[in-house]
């Protein structure tokens, strides 16, 4: 019984002296490298730079819309002018001038 | 710039506090690698947070056991989802089954240490902070009671109930492997 009670004291003061266990070599690189990542995502000139490209790409793609519907439309006018025209010729009452009567 | 030092200044200072407690709770060295540099990248997106009111080593210290308490919760909803039987009800010779052993116990501790660590894990979660910072941090009373938001009289009381559990927990492992 006395040795168990030995036995229990000697191991509750077993963690007594302990020496703090250290961070191995690559601890702190790894962890910089994962800051400086973390960094980057909240870096504001990181986001000035994503918005940036995100409006040029943006605008990229409404000059293109604009330039295809511009070119659609002329072409509809196009096509209606055209129409229009074939319209008129084909009903249009032309005066027949008669030169034989004169 | 925390308390006047720049972030790496804190990561050399505190690193091996944060490494060496997390490896006292999660028992592991790769799981307490991880674990302190979730600390870090904590106290990176938090730096803001922190007011001054307690101090750099409080705060950091806080962070480390909150990690490694979440860490430990999710481990064990984990281990209940695949065994019945979950950690509390280790029984006295399951205290060694896994043994630990801290790379800063002297030689002659190494197995003492290892049963000691295996029971502390049995501790109610209260018990085991104080417990653990107190033995392997060997901060005092007064700094356990300003990391765990507690008065200095409720961290001997946490601590006197850990010892006593320790003993009986302790004692039926030596009755058991006699």
């Amino acid at each position: 019984m006395k040795k168990t009670d030995n036995e229990i004291e000697k191991t509750l003061a077993s963690l007594d002296n302990i020496e703090r266990a250290k961070v191995s070599k690559e601890f702190t690189s790894e962890l910089l490298q994962k800051v400086r990542f973390l960094k980057g995502a909240y870096d504001p000139w990181h986001n000035r730079l994503k918005y940036g490209i995100a409006a040029m790409i943006t605008l990229a793609l409404i000059n293109g819309y604009v330039l295809f519907n511009t070119d659609w439309l002329s072409n509809s006018e196009e096509t209606q002018i055209e129409a229009l025209a074939n319209e008129w010729y084909n009903e249009s009452d032309l005066i027949e001038y008669d030169y034989e009567s004169e | 710039m925390i308390s006047g030092l720049t972030f790496e200044e804190v990561v050399y200072e505190y690193q091996d506090r944060v490494y060496n407690t997390c490896l006292g709770f999660l028992k592991n060295e790769t799981e307490a690698k991880d674990a302190a540099q979730e600390v870090f990248i904590n106290i990176y997106k938090k730096v803001n947070s922190f007011k001054g009111e307690s101090s750099l080593s409080t705060w950091i210290y806080r962070i480390t056991v909150n990690i490694c308490l979440s860490e430990l919760r999710k481990a064990k909803t984990k281990k209940r989802w695949g065994s019945i039987i979950g950690t509390d009800s280790k029984s006295a010779t399951q205290i060694a089954a896994d043994p630990f052993y801290h790379p800063g116990v002297e030689l002659e501790n190494k197995e003492r240490s290892a049963i000691l660590f295996g029971a502390i894990e049995t501790l109610p979660e209260q018990q085991k902070v104080a417990f653990t910072l107190h033995k392997l941090e060997n901060l005092s009373y007064d700094e356990i009671g300003q990391i765990m938001k507690k008065s200095l009289s409720s961290i001997e009381s946490l601590i006197h109930r850990a010892k006593i559990n320790l003993r009986a927990k302790l004692k039926n492992y030596y009755e058991e492997n006699r």
